[in-house]
């Protein structure tokens, strides 16, 4: 069954150095997903990740070196799909208020995308009302410039935008970045109640754990650049099957004093890109890294329904609920 | 996330009130406003025709009759600056306007458009402004023969690469800005984005030197009309005024001064106003003070 | 033994049409060896009060009353040059962005020594430097001096910034969202390090953030603060398990680290935060709070007990 948006053996690589180089860095290896009608997936990683690249190249604005991005049904790399890709998929950048072109006002940037594809637009103030309330801001804020909002409001306003023309796939990059406990509250009781009403898809990118666990209905984690790790969300986050994804749940502050943890199973920082680790490129910071893992790059295998890992040691991993820690109790 | 380093709330505050409220900046919008309604107004303001001859009052001091007093034909001195208000300021803005407007399009296309049209553009900049001015200005004038077109053309094509770059630089930058990318990602077409969205950005230095530069151009127009390279007489430019009021010195030296305060006045003015536009016209409100 | 107590400290800026009162009667107490959590989402004040702390308020902000003592020395009072001695030496503080807070052209060696030697030139020597840097977890410290900041990761400037600040072992250590702009895993490592820290540091910690999960793992007690006034003032446990303030009871609610996912929608606290220029009389939370009663209008008392504070008219400490 394809889905929304289809994503094949994606490979993006950079030009390393100046205009003349032949040295290419890859950015992202082989990453394939699937999001279907409706759901909401999650796409998981720190820096190095590939997860914004990767957000980008599903949207047209970086050319990926291999595989393709099919969006419903058709090729991005041919035009035709490409144009249904930019009407019928919506991007929210990670900063809000820079993705707003300054000199512009709500209103107009609102209402934007029906001038760009020909839409007809008999009342744009009444358009942009409209899509304002949807989003919970009041028709006064059409008269404002992007630098006159607040963070939340910003981040609002990108809906709002990215909702215009009814799209089917809205890809939302660190929807929850730089906003206020608060506001993250708001902004993800909207992205929910709009799914419910517009049955849209997300492609969600995000590094906050806490927002998968509510929005998610799946997850992938990435780590330079691959897959290691999907699969539906409660399960993933129940029993995680890679180290480095069990490090993550584990590494998130916990909001609870007396259940601080103490130890912390994960060293070190990311690898540069530009010096990946042989074999496993995990092994370096993964507390059960063993010789075969230093040598040999594990596949990315099924472990089960709708779910895949890429690691030597998955059976062992499963067995544990989540990697173990001391828990400090007051 | 706010932290300390931008602890600062951010002021909103409309260009009109802000400029109003900035000294420098009005003092200079005044002195402007003052000489664009003299050059407008010339006709009706004039005391007398500034090319009316009247060789029995030649050489009289300012008076009651003559508040400027006459020069060595006798003309008219209030008059004929009042008239080279027009000429200095019909030059030098219209060729600035048009070099500005050149500039900001070569600019756009060489900071957006592909990589090898930018190269050639800038080698174009590059070897136009290498051009010493003042030789180029007698160069073109001698081929061309001296006159206001031909000054024109001169200031036109010295000034454009300076602007040209300044535009490119911005552009570039923007570029890769995430609104331009947002713009990409909802299939704005390039029309659009250059128009639309990148224009508006980036004109705002430009608006500034070309402020800026408008004493620069009247001071070449007064130089060149001084050099009897510029407007012909009996043309009232102030560089003519100024050149036969430095022949007749031992005679009537209150002509050169006369002639050099319009000049002074008409610098200040244009470079307090833009000091005053930079101030105010920063996209973000960066440049904006608080009170 | 309090090493830095803030009394009664109000702030404004001058904004065009006003005055914008971002810290409003503020008094705090920081003991040595403890580590207070100033918490609060944007505009509540807190970036200011630590800006304060350290004596880099911006131009435009004034302080209105009030003072910040250190050692019970009044420094809002000293004279500049003085008040510019105290800080990196006495007050240390680690910034939001470990990207800016360093010099581009120089490297982090010369840039600890210069900073060193812009107090103390005799005492320290490279072997100190490298130790600090060693402690704060850098795996290779000799390497790292000759390096230039683009070349570390976030989270290594971020270390270097904590060991810079550590090295003049000051009194007290403001921490400005030192997790805010790092990955996951390095803010787990950031925290597991400044626990360790603590340790061998003697002075006060005060860590700024919005963070309720570093509040939680880092503080021993914690000041919400809410439109420029602390509303809540205790200790870490008994805020996030008795929270009194109708506002800490909300933003504890509505954290989506702590609701269980699946139940539906997300709480949030309607409305916005007041006009800091124009701010309505009596409680600053009243149009947004549940328990709001006519009284709230009114100046609102502060309710102190058993080391609690609670700045409200239905709630005691």
């Amino acid at each position: 069954m394809t889905g929304v948006l289809e994503l094949r053996n994606i490979s993006v690589d950079l030009p390393l150095g100046g205009f003349m180089t032949r040295t290419r860095l890859p950015i992202l290896l082989d990453v394939s997903l699937t999001v279907a009608k409706g759901e909401s997936v999650a796409l998981v990683g720190e820096s190095g990740s590939g997860k914004t690249t990767l957000a980008r190249a599903v949207m047209g604005l970086q050319a990926v070196t291999g595989g393709s991005v099919i969006f419903d049904g058709q090729s991005v790399a041919d035009p035709a799909g490409l144009a249904r890709l930019r009407r019928d998929a919506a991007m929210m950048f990670q900063d809000a208020t820079a993705s707003l072109s300054p000199r512009l006002t709500v209103g107009y940037l609102v209402t934007e995308p029906f001038r760009i594809h020909g839409q007809p637009l008999p009342d744009p103030e009444h358009v942009a009302r409209d899509l304002l309330a949807k989003v919970g801001l009041p028709p006064a804020i059409a008269a404002r410039y992007p630098h006159e909002l607040s963070g939340g409001q910003a981040r609002r306003v990108g809906v709002a935008r990215a909702l215009a023309l009814g799209p089917r796939l809205v890809i939302a990059d660190e929807p929850t970045a730089g906003l206020d406990v608060s506001v993250q509250a708001e902004v993800l009781n909207l992205m929910s109640d709009l799914r419910a009403e517009m049955g849209l898809a997300y492609l969600i990118i995000t590094h906050n754990l806490a927002l998968v666990r509510h929005v998610a209905d799946r997850v992938v984690v990435l780590y330079l650049g691959r897959v290691v790790e999907e699969g539906p969300t409660a399960q993933v986050f129940a029993t995680p099957a890679h180290p480095y994804t069990a490090s993550l749940i584990a590494a998130e502050p916990r909001p609870d004093p007396r259940q601080r943890r103490m130890d912390l199973a994960i060293r070190g920082e990311v690898p540069s890109i530009l010096r990946r680790p042989s074999g496993c490129e995990f092994h370096t910071r993964c507390p059960m890294a063993r010789d075969l893992c230093r040598h040999t790059a594990p596949a990315l295998a099924a472990i089960g329904a709708g779910r895949q890992a890429r690691c030597h040691f998955v059976d062992q991993q499963q067995n544990q609920p989540g990697v173990r820690h001391a828990v400090e109790h007051r | 996330m706010s932290s300390v380093a931008d602890a600062s709330p951010a002021a909103r505050r409309s260009i009109g009130r802000a400029l109003l409220s900035d000294p420098m900046g009005l003092a200079g919008l005044a002195l402007v406003t003052a000489f664009l309604l003299m050059a407008l107004f010339a006709p009706w303001i004039a005391p007398y025709d500034p090319i009316a001859l009247d060789v029995r009052a030649k050489f009289q001091p300012p008076s009651a009759a003559h508040w400027a007093g006459t020069d060595h034909l006798g003309r008219d001195l209030l008059s004929r600056i009042i008239w080279g208000a027009r000429l200095a300021l019909g030059i030098s803005i219209t060729s600035v306007g048009i070099a500005g407007a050149i500039g900001l399009v070569l600019g756009l296309i060489a900071g957006y458009g592909p990589r090898w049209l930018d190269s050639i553009l800038v080698l174009i900049f590059d070897s136009m402004s290498s051009l010493p001015m003042i030789f180029f200005a007698l160069a073109v004038i001698t081929v061309l023969g001296p006159g206001t077109t031909t000054l024109i053309l001169v200031i036109v094509l010295v000034s454009f690469p300076a602007y040209a770059r300044l535009i490119r630089t911005q552009t570039l930058t923007l570029a890769g800005a995430d609104y331009i990318l947002a713009e990409k990602a909802m299939g704005a077409g390039t029309g659009r984005i250059i128009f639309r969205h990148l224009l508006p950005n980036v004109v705002g230095p430009l608006v500034i030197l070309i402020c800026m530069d408008i004493p620069v151009v009247i001071m070449l127009e007064a130089g060149l009309s001084y050099l009897n390279l510029g407007v012909k007489p009996p043309s009232p430019s102030w560089g003519n005024i100024l050149s036969e009021g430095y022949n007749a010195l031992r005679q009537a030296p209150y002509v050169v001064v006369v002639a050099g305060i319009p000049l002074v006045l008409a610098t200040l003015g244009f470079t307090f106003l833009g000091e005053g536009l930079r101030d105010v016209l920063d996209p973000r409100g960066a440049g904006r003070r608080w009170g | 033994m309090t090493v830095l107590s803030v009394e009664n400290l109000s702030v404004s800026y001058r904004i065009p049409g006003g005055k914008l009162r971002a810290v409003r009667d503020v008094s705090l107490g920081v003991h040595s060896g403890e580590v207070l959590g100033i918490m609060g989402e944007s505009g509540c004040g807190k970036s200011t009060l630590a800006a304060a702390m350290i004596g880099l308020l911006p131009a435009g902000a004034s302080v209105d009353d009030g003072t910040i003592r250190l050692n019970g020395a009044d420094i809002l009072r000293l004279p500049p040059e003085q008040q510019r001695r105290l800080r990196g030496q006495s007050i240390a503080m680690v910034f939001q962005d470990p990207m800016t807070a360093f010099n581009p052209v120089l490297t982090i060696g010369r840039q600890l020594s210069d900073f060193i030697g812009a107090h103390d030139a005799s005492r320290h020597s490279r072997s100190e430097i490298v130790e600090m840097l060693k402690r704060v977890g850098i795996p290779d410290p000799e390497r790292c001096l000759g390096r230039y900041p683009h070349e570390l990761s976030g989270g290594m400037r971020q270390r270097v910034a904590i060991a810079a600040a550590l090295l003049m072992k000051p009194d007290v250590l403001i921490a400005d969202e030192p997790t805010t702009a790092l990955d996951v895993t390095m803010e787990a490592q950031i925290i597991h390090l400044l626990r360790d820290l603590r340790a061998g540091f003697s002075g006060a910690i005060v860590i700024v953030t919005h963070h309720l999960g570093v509040i939680a793992e880092l503080c021993d007690r914690v000041a919400v603060m809410y439109a420029g006034e602390v509303v809540e003032e205790a200790s870490v446990d008994a805020l996030f398990h008795d929270p009194r303030h109708p506002y800490s009871r909300a933003l504890l609610s509505c954290d989506p680290a702590v609701v269980q996912p699946g139940a539906g929608h997300l709480p949030t606290i309607g409305g916005r935060v007041p006009d800091l220029s124009a701010l309505p009389p009596g409680c600053a939370f009243a149009a947004r709070c549940t328990f709001a009663d006519p009284v709230c209008a009114d100046p609102v008392p502060r309710h102190q007990a058993a080391g609690r504070l609670v700045l409200c008219h239905r709630s005691e400490a």
